[in-house]
């Protein structure tokens, strides 16, 4: 079966002041039709820009993407005009902010701006659009959806302003759900029944969802396969099952066991020394090395490849060549 | 930002500036103003207040540069030596300004509470004249003369800095050096002098820099209205309040007095504008 | 919203009540003995004892205060050049002055926001940096020589409009441009610095996002917002000009208050200067409020209780 969406050596560059930003160098991934992919890491490791990469978003300048492809449908969006990528944003491709309390206009009753989406792609009237937000306000489980729309967004909580991010992305049916730490800035109690929701419509309506997130627990809980990021490259991914269980790479190692387990005593929590590569000088070959506890001397001048370990588990680490 | 500038926040400003063209237009143009008001004596070919009136409304030209005035005397030479005087009052009435602002607001900001509820009650009835009339009124009320010029020029501009400097001094007298300092049993004036003073230094010296061309274009606003320098002093102001009356004839007597005011105004906006940018890398897009 | 217009107003009383000291103590800080102020250079010492009592300066200056808050409502405080109430000499003319005010910040914020919006959209381009050096020429113009300038060119070389006095619309036309000049440069500067932040903002990102055309999202979505702060300048500039008409007022003969001020002045008619000076800044602090209010009905975030 044809993935709905192939990332194939993507990669996107920064042109700053100080340098070239090396945020994305080369990444590569799929997703199936109703499949959730985790993308995970530390802040700063390019997760976002992959996302804003996939919706034709970066900003430009200082941002380019300087090779790759993104196949969507096995169509390549890189190649698309701006007129026919505004037209698969929003409506094939949707997507989730962090924050959803900065991606609401402050201005606009939350109502329309959900509106706003239908009228930009079916043309529908606004005001029969309206009736469509409450609909899906209704569905999101925002209380009262009929005074709801009406709502300016500093008079909603956290959560419901999620929500309302969530029905606008849904409006339109999309294949794809890129959701981006959609549950970070929310309170632990909302975040659970956020994560839930987005589970559930993700069954229903069939969408894949490409869920970014540096929260293990979460990954763990909601993604069918992850992808694990490190300073702009993925050095592992593989079914979540299987990549929690027996981690190959010694970064996604040291991850997880940095997450603090109830029943381990605090001071034996393992962090990962050293710190993310300055992204404009990483260092040469695998950027993971100097952090690495089994760096090789190949590893200082040789990028490794990705190789299949096992069964659907691959993993870009020469301790694993043959 | 690495640590070697992080140390050295004046070096990473100097090297931000230097990239930034419109600045260094800016420094040129100051720096040109600046010279030509401190060697008016060595650089004007003529003497400023000298008349001849066979020369009188003399075009441009090779003897005469930018030619002569009503009463024959070079345009070129009362420009140079103008901007000595406009130097004098900007630098006068803003130094002035600082130190009145500067003590106003960081007392305000510092001691908080009625004093401060007084000090800015006050600045705010300042404001309520809008634009120059507050200086308008204090050279109304003294007589117009160089000194009430620098006066008037000098309490209008008190409550922009005595503004500025007591958000900064709320800003930084939170912080745990400041109530460290205080902890140790120094002084109230020694905390504010060493510790919190140079916190408001970037948008201190961002607003002195602007503020030097609000200051030009008012006192010259004033000459032109008769109420600031009187002649025959050529402050370039005056100069265009007597040159208004030969528009039509000798439209160059006009002309360049105004051209001065105005690129000198925009070099400080130019430099002003670049060092906000400078210093305040955050603005910045 | 009633309540705070109420609470402001309240406020506003203060600054009042501290500008018409200033202005009442103008006649009396000024060196010199004020009743020989009032009466000039050539007045006869009996003629000073007349203006004394007469004006009131024998009395104690509280009570001189509360005279001249009353002289300026019942028509008693009277100009000297005039020989008629102060507040009657005035307030024709400030009518002008807001007459012209209101035509200058017309063509300040037409000029001022379309090049602010173009400056900001089309950020590094050819257009935004003639934009931005035209904005901040247009700041660092000074206001007379720039009236100078242009009646050099249109009334006396090209003679389309008139160079000065008051009448139909051309007479408005060149004192316009010429007050809302550096205005205009404000509010380019402005509309483009919040136009570019905002323009940043991560709802722009969702706004895009979902597909809207980028003209939609720079008007619907950016504008809006970035409007709300270029609002207070354009209330601020207006209230400049107010008073910064002065220049522009005398360069062209236009009877404003700015004007009327410098020739009373000029001709030591201190009641009308004193009674102009309260009034004007009265009217700007009213200004402002005004500013406040429309900010807070733009802005649904802003909450008045």
């Amino acid at each position: 079966m044809e993935p709905l969406l192939e990332v194939k050596d993507l990669a996107t560059y920064f042109y700053t002041d100080e340098g070239i930003i090396k945020a994305l160098d080369g990444i590569s991934f799929s997703i199936n039709e109703g499949e959730i992919l985790g993308l995970v890491g530390e802040t700063g490791c390019g997760k976002s820009v992959t996302a804003t990469s996939i919706m034709g978003l970066i900003p430009s300048p200082p941002g380019k993407i300087v090779r790759g492809s993104i196949l969507f449908k096995g169509k390549d969006l890189l190649s698309l005009s701006e007129q026919q990528m505004r037209r698969i944003r929003g409506k094939d491709i949707a997507m989730i902010f962090q924050d959803p309390a900065s991606s609401l206009n402050p201005v606009l009753r939350v109502g329309f701006q959900v509106a706003e989406a239908i009228w930009a792609h079916l043309k529908t009237p606004i005001r029969e659009a309206m009736l469509k937000a409450v609909e899906l306000f209704g569905l999101v489980n925002i209380p009262d959806p009929h005074t709801a729309v009406n709502r300016y967004p500093h008079q909603l909580s956290g959560g419901m302003k999620q929500r309302v991010m969530i029905a606008m992305a849904l409006s339109l049916n999309p294949k794809l759900l890129i959701a981006d730490e959609p549950t970070t800035a929310l309170d632990v109690s909302i975040q659970a029944q956020i994560l839930s929701l987005i589970k559930i419509l993700q069954r229903d309506y069939g969408s894949s969802v490409l869920l970014i997130s540096h929260d293990l627990g979460v990954i763990s809980t909601m993604a069918h396969r992850v992808a694990v990021m490190y300073s702009g490259l993925i050095v592992e991914q593989g079914r979540v099952e299987g990549l929690f269980q027996s981690p190959l790479h010694p970064y996604t190692q040291g991850l997880l066991a940095a997450i603090p387990r109830v029943d381990e005593d605090i001071s034996e929590l393992a962090v990962i020394e050293g710190t993310l590569p300055n992204p404009i000088n990483p260092p040469a070959g695998c950027r993971f090395h100097p952090r690495c506890p089994w760096a090789m001397e190949i590893c200082k001048s040789k990028r490794p490849a990705f190789k299949a370990v096992k069964p659907y588990h691959e993993v870009a680490c020469y301790a694993y060549a043959d | 930002m690495t640590k070697a500038s992080a140390k050295r926040p004046a070096h990473t400003a100097w090297r931000r500036l230097k990239k930034n063209k419109i600045a260094i237009v800016g420094l040129f143009i100051v720096s040109l103003y600046v010279a030509c008001a401190i060697f008016a004596p060595y650089i004007s070919p003529y003497d400023p207040t000298k008349q001849n009136l066979a020369k009188s409304f003399f075009s441009p030209g090779t003897e005469h540069f930018l030619g002569c005035d009503e009463f024959g005397r070079d345009i070129c030479s009362r420009i140079i030596w103008g901007a000595r005087i406009s130097l004098l009052i900007q630098l006068s009435s803003v130094i002035l300004a600082l130190l009145i602002g500067i003590f106003l607001g960081a007392l305000g900001g510092y001691y908080g509470g009625k004093v401060d509820e007084v000090i800015m009650r006050f600045m705010d009835i300042l404001l309520a004249f809008p634009g120059m009339l507050l200086a308008l009124a204090i050279v109304a009320m003294l007589g117009p003369s160089l000194r009430n010029l620098i006066i008037a020029i000098g309490i209008y501009s008190v409550p922009q800095f005595a503004r500025i400097t007591r958000g900064a001094v709320l800003a930084v007298s939170a912080n745990e050096y400041v109530i460290g300092a205080k902890a140790i049993g120094e002084s109230d004036a020694a905390v504010i002098l060493r510790y919190v003073l140079p916190n408001a230094l970037s948008p201190i010296i961002v607003q002195t820099t602007l503020r030097m061309a609000t200051v030009l274009l008012t006192a010259s606003g004033l000459g032109f209205l008769g109420l600031g320098v009187q002649p025959p002093n050529p402050e370039w102001g005056t100069m265009l309040s007597s040159a208004r009356m030969y528009l039509r004839s000798a439209p160059h007597v006009a002309l360049f007095p105004g051209l001065a005011i105005m690129i000198t105004v925009l070099g400080f906006n130019f430099l002003g504008d670049g060092l906000q940018d400078a210093l305040n890398p955050r603005l910045k897009e | 919203m009633i309540k705070f217009i109420i609470r402001r107003l309240i406020l506003l009383i203060p600054v009042l009540v501290g500008v018409s000291i200033i202005a009442f103590l103008m006649l009396h800080l000024a060196p010199g003995d004020p009743a020989e102020l009032l009466a000039g250079l050539e007045a006869s010492a009996e003629d000073v004892a007349a203006l004394r009592v007469r004006f009131g300066l024998d009395k104690p200056l509280f009570i001189q205060y509360f005279m001249f808050l009353k002289g300026l409502f019942d028509g008693s405080l009277i100009s000297l050049k005039y020989e008629m109430p102060a507040a009657s000499v005035i307030i024709p003319r400030i009518f002008n002055t807001l007459k012209l005010a209101c035509a200058s910040i017309v063509v300040a914020v037409a000029v001022g926001t379309v090049a602010g919006i173009l400056s900001a959209v089309r950020r590094h381009s050819i257009v935004d940096y003639l934009s931005t050096t035209m904005a901040l020429l247009g700041v660092s113009m000074p206001v007379f020589w720039w009236g100078l300038v242009l009646i050099m060119i249109f009334s006396v070389y090209l003679m389309w409009l008139p160079s000065g006095g008051m009448g139909g619309l051309r007479y408005l036309v060149l004192p316009a441009i010429v007050l809302g000049t550096s205005s205009a440069g404000v509010i380019a500067r402005m509309t483009r610095s919040s136009m570019m932040e905002i323009l940043r903002q991560d709802y722009i990102t969702t706004a895009k996002s979902k597909g809207l055309p980028s003209r939609i999202v720079i008007y619907r979505h950016a504008l809006r917002n970035a409007l709300i702060p270029t609002v207070t300048v354009v209330g601020l500039e207006f209230g400049y000009m107010l008073a910064g008409a002065v220049l522009t007022e005398t360069v062209f003969s236009w009877p404003g208050v700015g004007r009327l001020i410098v020739d009373s002045i000029m001709a030591r008619d201190y009641p009308v200067v004193q009674a102009s000076l309260l009034l004007v800044a009265g009217l700007f602090v009213l200004v402002n409020l005004g500013v406040d209010v429309l900010y807070a009905f733009l802005d649904p975030r802003i909450r008045y209780d």
